[in-house]
């Protein structure tokens, strides 16, 4: 199975508080940041499991990209790592938009909006499991 | 290194129309789709160079989700400067809105960016972000 090559991109009003919430709400961390003199976040690369999630800031990106409203899936490697991460996930502050369930389709997930409204799921169902 | 584990999500006006696009446009395969047994799609999975995005169609009655629609940025690695060349031709003759023209950028990238019909950005390049993982 090849590494990710589809990776989604957000844009938050301040990326270096949004990559310090999503280390403390999800323990995503960073895998390769640029930054201007003065500190900004010009794009930002930050890792989970071996995949990416691509941010940048709103102010000043030159292609006018999308704001709020994101949705990102995540794919837990156990349903202890799914109880964990909404337990660090609600004490950041996190808003539940669905709270921890066992779904109908055999996943132990939930769902989440950070601070500026995109949503984050985090389930163990692997849409991309060997057969 | 495992396979994608952070997937790109989102919902559309018209997801069968969307999905048609990102197969026939994009070449996304159709890896799993679920009607909603009212002529919409509930999810659906679709994949390209291995990696998935999931989508569905708007729920309506206000639901949260369906601000999402059209808001999307997307991030695709290319597998060579050919492969860019040819998405380019063919998202141009879709009559897709470019944002980016094809240009090779200053961190090496053969890459080009485009909106599909319902509004969402996608990016191609060659540049790999994941490549020094591998190692």
């Amino acid at each position: 199975m090849p590494h990710q090559t589809v990776i989604p991109s957000l844009r938050y009003e301040d990326s270096n508080r949004a990559i310090q919430w999503l280390n403390d709400a999800f323990g995503i961390t960073e895998h390769f940041v640029v930054r201007d003199e003065a500190g900004k976040v010009e794009h930002a690369q930050l890792a989970w499991r071996g995949s990416l999630v691509m941010l940048g800031d709103l102010q000043g990106d030159m292609h006018d990209l999308p704001h709020r409203h994101g949705s990102i899936s995540m794919t837990a490697e156990s349903a202890e790592q799914v109880d964990q991460t909404y337990a660090r996930a609600v004490a950041a502050g996190a808003k539940v938009i669905q709270p921890l369930t066992d779904t109908d389709y055999g996943s132990h997930a939930f769902t989440v909006e950070d601070y500026e409204g995109n949503h984050w799921h985090l389930g163990t169902y692997d849409a991309l499991a060997p057969e | 290194m495992t396979h994608q584990t952070i997937i790109p999500a989102f919902r559309a006006n018209d997801a069968q129309a969307l999905i048609d696009w990102l197969r026939d446009t994009i070449g996304f395969s159709e890896r799993m789709i679920v009607p909603d047994g009212d002529g919409g799609i509930a999810h659906a999975e679709l994949e390209w160079r291995g990696s998935l995005v999931m989508l569905g169609s708007a729920r309506g009655n206000g639901d949260q989700l369906d601000e999402s629609i059209g808001r999307a940025s997307i991030s695709m690695t290319a597998e060579s400067n050919e492969q860019v060349d040819a998405l380019y031709r063919r998202v141009q003759d879709a009559g897709a809105t470019i944002t980016v023209p094809l240009e090779d950028t200053d961190y090496g990238s053969h890459a080009f960016t485009a909106r599909d019909p319902e509004g969402n950005f996608w990016h191609f390049g060659t540049y790999d972000p994941l490549a020094a993982m591998e190692e």
